[in-house]
């Protein structure tokens, strides 16, 4: 197709890219691991799926094109083949027994479990003249930056480093986790993240986007497919991305999802997280049977 | 690849002339054709208003405006508020003093959408302010200081622009 470069999808980049772990998954400071029982799982990522789709908006292939009406032209011939699963959107579902499992390997669905403890909470109330019980829900939601995610990655034609660009809160976490994702040393990599417009906390995170994009821009330009990086562009909720200089790589995904589950959509993810993010599981400890959980309304 | 189409804007007082597909959104236009990136796209949909420019005087939303909608039109963005001199417009100078910007994505929306507010009304009523800005969404603000700025602008700003 004219103006269309090349194609990928996790088949392409599964032995090629480390999986994606949230670091900060893996970090709970003894301290606070004492004084909570904290425990986190460890959730490796593939920057594209080869198997199962695991979340609403979750890339599947990404095409390599001239601007961003090229890229949506080839977007259009791609068929997926999608086998439902069973959708899992309440976290207190989640946790039944009886819950499908978002990851076959594991036993349950918890992620994320912490108990916090200060002073003597049964004493108080024991001395308490009224205890009020209530379990409080509160909607899913996001922080919406008015400027969308977006990353452009560009190999250098003379000292063959990477330069990324991302509208991110954290280029030096972008840059370590690159070096390790793309197998290369950190000098290589030169991230910056221009005026962002916009982060309030979900910018802080990695996305799958944030690696596919750079590892494309290698690829293509080492097969001789683009002289320029690739740009990608990240919609928010709407899946629309914005164009860019001569390359854009966009990937597939489903449009306009709501955030509450489609069913017919492969296996869901739940449902507190932002779009593209490897969602965290609260699971508080009830304390005297006051607990706060999170509905699966649409924010 | 559908047909070319040939289109003439006048884009901040300079004419251009392109060749376009019929499909190529205003708002891309004007930040790769023209080169022109202060005006932002925030949403596609029509919803934040960051992509509001000024088509022949009035605000719309470029991200639903096609290219070839705007032949023959005087497009006036937010890089032709300011003096060819460089003084900045009454607006963004207001913007400034009075912190009505952070991160400033949705700002350019905000000021075309000022301008042709205090063109039409130079002393705007608290309602037509407000809902002449009602189209623009900020997620950093909390829209106090920019109605504080659009009032001081309105104090200062000179008879013309």
């Amino acid at each position: 197709m004219p103006g269309v470069h090349a194609i990928f999808t996790g088949a392409d980049l599964h032995d090629r890219v480390e999986p994606m772990i949230f670091q900060i998954a893996k970090i709970v400071p003894p301290p606070v691991r004492a004084s909570t029982g904290a425990w986190s799982r460890v959730q490796p990522m593939p920057a594209l799926p080869t198997e199962r789709a695991t979340y609403v908006g979750q890339p599947l292939a990404v095409v390599v094109a001239d601007d961003r009406y090229r890229a949506e032209d080839a977007l259009e011939l791609i068929e997926l083949e999608l086998e439902p699963l069973p959708a899992l959107v309440d976290p207190l579902r989640a946790l039944d027994a009886d819950a499908p499992l978002l990851e076959p390997e594991w036993e349950t669905n918890l992620a994320l479990h912490y108990h916090f403890v200060r002073g003597d909470a049964e004493a108080v109330f024991e001395q308490a003249a009224v205890v009020v019980e209530e379990e409080f829900r509160s909607h899913r939601h996001i922080a919406s930056p008015i400027e969308t995610r977006g990353v452009v990655a560009q190999p250098d034609p003379y000292d063959g480093r990477l330069l990324v660009w991302s509208s991110t809160q954290t280029p030096h976490q972008l840059r370590d986790f690159l070096a390790g994702a793309l197998r290369r040393s950190p000098e290589t990599l030169h991230v910056r993240a221009p005026d962002v417009g916009g982060g309030f906390g979900p910018k802080g995170a990695i996305y799958p986007e944030e690696l596919v994009i750079p590892f494309v821009a290698e690829r293509a330009r080492q097969a001789g497919q683009v002289d320029r990086g690739p740009l990608g562009a990240l919609p928010r909720d709407d899946p629309r991305p914005r164009a860019g200089p001569p390359h854009h790589a966009r990937r597939r995904r489903r449009r306009q999802v709501p955030r509450a589950a489609r069913p017919h959509h492969a296996q869901l993810r739940r449902v507190q997280h932002a779009r593209a993010r490897r969602p965290l599981q609260l699971a508080d400890a009830p304390r005297r049977d006051v607990r706060r959980s999170r509905s699966s309304t649409s924010s | 690849m559908s047909e070319q189409v040939p289109i003439r804007l006048v884009v901040n007082g300079a004419e251009l002339t392109a060749e376009v597909e019929p499909r190529l959104l205003l708002s891309d236009f004007i930040r790769h054709q023209a080169r022109l990136t202060g005006t932002h796209v925030g949403c596609e949909h029509g919803v934040c208003g960051a992509c509001t420019v000024l088509v022949d005087g009035e605000p719309q939303r470029s991200c639903l405006v096609f290219a070839v909608q705007a032949d023959g039109a005087e497009i006036e963005t937010v890089e032709g508020l300011a003096a060819p001199d460089a003084e900045l417009h009454a607006l963004q100078q207001a913007f400034h003093e009075e912190h009505g910007m952070q991160c400033g994505f949705c700002t350019s929306g905000f000021l075309m959408t000022s301008a042709a507010l205090l063109r039409e009304h130079p002393h705007p009523t608290d309602e037509q302010l407000l809902d002449a800005i009602s189209g623009n969404l900020c997620r950093c603000t909390g829209y106090q200081n920019i109605i504080r700025a659009v009032r001081s602008a309105e104090r200062k700003r000179p008879p013309k622009r």
